[in-house]
This record gives structure tokens, sequence and C-alpha cells, in this order.
């Protein structure tokens, strides 16, 4: 059954057709909420959010592009979950765990790393960078580069204009090629950016 | 002098800065890519720009995606919720647009009475007022001489009617009109009992010429003329000549003198209906209204009916008179009739009075239901 289909029936209230739309996109949902929030437990409770807040609204959906009306429920659940976290100021397990792995990354820099163990380091380091960009800034760089979304979907993602989205992309690619060279000694060798 | 080389040169690099991101995606217009390929030719610093952020995008495609730690899958007790939901987000979209519609109306109503109250919207006036019930124009009272007078002139004029009384010759029972009593100068009884030759001989004819009023006062030495009387014959009432009963006596003498043979009170026509219909041409009889009194001198007293005569008299009109406060008595209030606009103004008001309540219980449904969906 295709996209429209399963979207049609989930319309009139058939859970089973929306759940096997939630497997399609759960997780570009999740990676996309791992990205924002910056930890395990609050990207999860987002997502879920989101699927649960997509399921009630669906019948707003007016057509157009299904992926870019729940991603943008997703971002929406995410900035809810960032202010939520900056009222109320606490650091998740999951935040000291990736402490201690990027710790490990700053202790083993002299040795020859595992592919999978250096992805996983790089992820790690490529998050702390993320994590101290502005929240639109943000959600446009990984939208962009991590997810791969073209400038029209961001654009109908985050309801903004594509001068707006190409000037926060740019500031946001400067501060990252900024923090990316100020710690490139913690960068394995073969990502470390070139000039100084 | 700058150079207009330079000056170019300057804005290219501008648009190169706030650019190079977006040319290195593509989405740069073709004279923006033009400019910035020939900056970027002479721009070391451009260069290096561009190839830092070539880097920087290129370590971020390289970020690992991460795994799902469980389904996100929503439990099937979502079902009969959302459908119960569905259910109250459509009572709830009818109730608030069925206020909308209430309060819209009520709005329209209420400001529409409120022109009509105040006069901005005119209303066309009621129905043309009606006629009076008595047409007939009152006449005021004659003076009491020259009304004994008149009804003398009438009893002669009159064109022969049936007596009323059943037994001729015979004397009336009862009198059959108000009483009239005397208050000075009063001839003796006798005198007045007994009737007049003249008239005693109309009656035995059964109705022929009315008797001369002139004639049976002048003939009959029983009867004393008005000059010699000074009769303070006391005026029937309107009323009692209406209804045909006695005379309430009255101490206040009245110089009014009614010949009891002329036109007694009880002869006068009985009231009819408060349309007035035009006197006929035809004498008819008027029956006449006997309400039981005492007998008194009713020997004296000869009933003669008085027909009405095609053109009013001032005389007609004086006898009509006390029918006209019994018509007007007996007749109910006159009342306009309401024209249609005023009927549905009343009706327009009933109207938003029930909206105003209709629109509090939907208000209060609306909120009830507001409360009962989720959003």
């Amino acid at each position: 059954m295709n996209e429209e289909a399963l979207i049609a029936s989930a319309r009139q209230g058939d859970l089973t057709a929306f759940n096997r739309l939630v497997l399609a996109y759960q997780q570009m949902a999740y990676n996309l909420a791992y990205r924002v929030v910056g930890n395990q437990d609050g990207a999860m409770d987002a997502t879920q959010a989101a699927f649960l807040r997509g399921y009630r609204a669906l019948h707003q959906f007016r057509g157009g592009s299904f992926k870019a009306w729940l991603l943008r429920i997703v971002t929406n659940c995410c900035y809810d979950q960032l202010r939520a976290r900056q009222r109320r100021p606490t650091t998740p397990l999951d935040d000291i765990l990736e402490d201690d792995d990027h710790s490990q990354l700053l202790q083993n820099h002299g040795q020859q790393p595992e592919d999978q163990v250096e992805r996983r380091e790089l992820g790690a380091f490529i998050q702390a960078g993320i994590q101290t960009l502005p929240n639109d800034q943000r959600v446009v760089l990984v939208m962009r580069d991590i997810q791969g979304m073209s400038y029209l979907e961001i654009s109908e993602t985050i309801m903004v204009s594509l001068g707006t989205i190409k000037s926060r992309l740019s500031r946001a690619r400067a501060k990252m090629r900024d923090y990316l060279l100020s710690h490139r000694e913690q960068l394995p060798d073969r990502f470390r950016l070139r000039g100084g | 002098m700058t150079s207009p080389l330079r000056i170019r040169d300057r804005l290219d690099h501008r648009l190169a800065q706030a650019n190079l991101s977006a040319y290195l995606d593509g989405e740069v217009t073709g004279d923006q890519k033009r400019r910035l390929e020939r900056h970027l030719a002479i721009c070391p610093g451009c260069r290096e720009e561009l190839a830092s952020l070539r880097d920087t995008v290129m370590l971020l495609q390289q970020a690992p995606l991460r795994s799902v730690p469980r389904s996100f899958a929503l439990p099937m007790e979502l079902q009969a919720e959302q459908a119960r939901n569905r259910r109250w987000n459509l009572t709830y979209s009818y109730l608030r647009g069925a206020t909308v519609v209430a309060t819209f109306l009520l709005v329209l109503l209420v400001s529409g009475d409120a022109l009509i109250g105040m006069g901005a919207i005119p209303i066309p006036d009621a129905a043309p007022r009606l006629p009076k019930a008595v047409a007939v124009e009152r006449v005021p009272e004659a003076p009491p001489v020259v009304e004994a007078v008149i009804e003398r002139e009438v009893a002669a004029t009159a064109p022969p009617t049936k007596v009323v009384t059943e037994k001729e010759g015979a004397p009336t029972p009862a009198p059959e009109g108000p009483r009239v009593e005397l208050v000075q100068g009063q001839p003796s009884p006798a005198a007045l009992a007994s009737p007049s030759p003249v008239a005693e001989a109309d009656l035995a004819r059964g109705g022929g010429a009315p008797p001369d009023a002139a004639a049976v006062l002048g003939a009959s030495p029983s009867i004393p003329r008005l000059e010699d009387t000074g009769l303070a014959a006391i005026a029937p009432s309107e009323k009692a000549l209406a209804t045909g009963r006695g005379l309430e006596p009255t101490s206040a003498p009245s110089p009014t003198l009614v010949s009891p043979t002329a036109e007694p009170p009880t002869a006068r026509p009985t009231p009819v209906s408060p349309t007035l219909e035009p006197p006929t041409a035809t004498p008819t009889q008027v029956p006449v209204t006997v309400t039981p009194e005492p007998p008194t001198a009713t020997p004296t007293q000869v009933p003669v009916t008085v027909t009405p005569e095609p053109s009013p008299t001032p005389a007609k009109v004086a006898a009509l008179a006390p029918r006209e406060t019994e018509a007007k008595s007996a007749q109910p209030p006159m009342t306009q009739p309401l024209s249609p606009i005023w009927t549905v103004w009343r009706g327009l008001r009933v109207l938003w009075g029930l909206l105003a309540g209709l629109l509090l219980i939907l208000l209060a449904s609306t909120i009830w239901a507001g409360h009962r969906r989720r959003p």
C-alpha cells in the first residue's frame, strides 16, 4: 500500500495504517530529534509526542509532503523539550556517558581507532559542536547537512523563506567550522580540517 | 579615487562572503554564480573560505545515524479514544457555529427593535380611525320651552301611527314612559285624570290622524295651558326616556314643559343599534320598551308612538340623543386595527427574547463540549 493510501486510511481512523507510516519515518524523526535535543531520553519523548500529535491532527493534513508535515511536528516537539529543559535544567545520564566517550576520545587521540569507534567519536564530537549553535541554526544545519534535505523541503518544514534558510545555514556552517578548527586536535587525523 | 574595477571587486567580495554556503549547495542564481566564480579567481581568501566550508559540510555528512532505541508505534487503545474525540470535536464545531449564528440574529433583531423604537425606521401609521359609532351630530339640548314647542309641532305633523295600547278607548293600564311629576301649579289630579274628548276619539278610531296637540291643548279644559300652569315639570332624563322608565324626581325645577298628550316620553322610540341607520321614509312602528312601574295617573297618559320622519328634525335628534349615550355604553370600545407591521414588530420582540434564551443555552453547551473534547 502506498503512502497516499495509508494516509487516507489513517485519516478515517485506521490506527494500523498510521503505525505503518510511523515505522517508515521513525528513524528519520528520532535522529532529527536526537541532534536537536542532544540526548536520547529527550529525543525519545519528543519523537513519541510527535507521532501522537500527528495521529490526532491527521485530519488537518491538507496534502503535499507528508514528510515535511511530520518533521514539522517533530521540530515543534523538540522546541518544547528545549524550553522545558531551560526551565528545569537537568543532566541526563546519557549525556554523562557521552561526555565520558568524549573524554575517552581525548585520551585515545594518539592511537589508531577502529572505524566504528572513530565514527562514534566523530558523532559525539559533532553533536557537541551542534549543541553550541542557537536552536534555529541548529535545526537548519541538521536538516541540511545530516538529514540531507533540500532547501525547499526545509522551507516547507519549518515554514520560513529560502533567504532565511541560506542565511541561517551560512552562519551555522561558519560556527561549526570555527568550532572544528579550534578543537581539531580532538578529531581523528583523517577528519581534521585544513586551515588554521 | 577608487576605480570602478575596485568597486566591482569589493561588491563581488561582499557577495561571496554572503553566498559561499549557498554556492556550495548550488542554490545561487546564474548571475550570482558568474560573479562568484570571477571573484574566486582573484581572491585567495574567499577560496580558503570556500574550502573550509566544504570540509565542514563533508564532515557533518559523515556523522553516523543513530538507530531507533524502540518502536514508536501507537497503542490500539488510542483508536477508540480518537473516535470519541472526533465526535466531540464535531459536536463542538456544530455548537460553535450555532452560537455564532444565534448571536448574529440576536444582534440583528435587537438592533432593529432599537431602531424602530427610536423612530429611525419609519413604520406606516395604523389604519385610519373608523368613524365613531354615533354619527349623529349631537345637538345641544334645546331649552326646555323650545323643546316643548318642538314636540307639539312634531305631534301635529306626525303621520298616523298605530297606537301601542292593546285596548282601544281603554285607559292605559300602566305608564309606558317616564312618569312626569309636576312640581308647581299642578292642576288637579282629576283634571289631569280625565282624558280629553279629542284624544279619546282618536283612540277609538284606532289611530287616524294624530291628535292635534294644539287642539287637544286648547279644547281640553282639563289640561291646563302652558302659559297658565307655569308648570315646572321635570324634564325626563335622556336615559329614562330611552329606556322608558320612570322619571327620577329631582328637586331642581326645570322649565321644560312636557305635554302628556303631545308627546309623552314613553312614546319616544326605543334605542337603536349603535350603527344608526338612516331614517326610512316609510313610517314604521317602533317597538316601545315598557318597564313595569306602579300605576299613576295613567288614564290621562295617552301613549303616542312617534315614528321617525325621513328628515331628522332637531327634535328627533334630541330624541336620539338619549340613545346616543346608551349606544355608547352598550357598544364595546372601538379599537383601531393594528397594521401588519406593528404585529410583526411585536412578534419580533417575542422572537428575540426567545433567541436570547436559546443563545444562553448554546453558549453553555459549547463551553461544556469544549471541555469534553480533546484539542
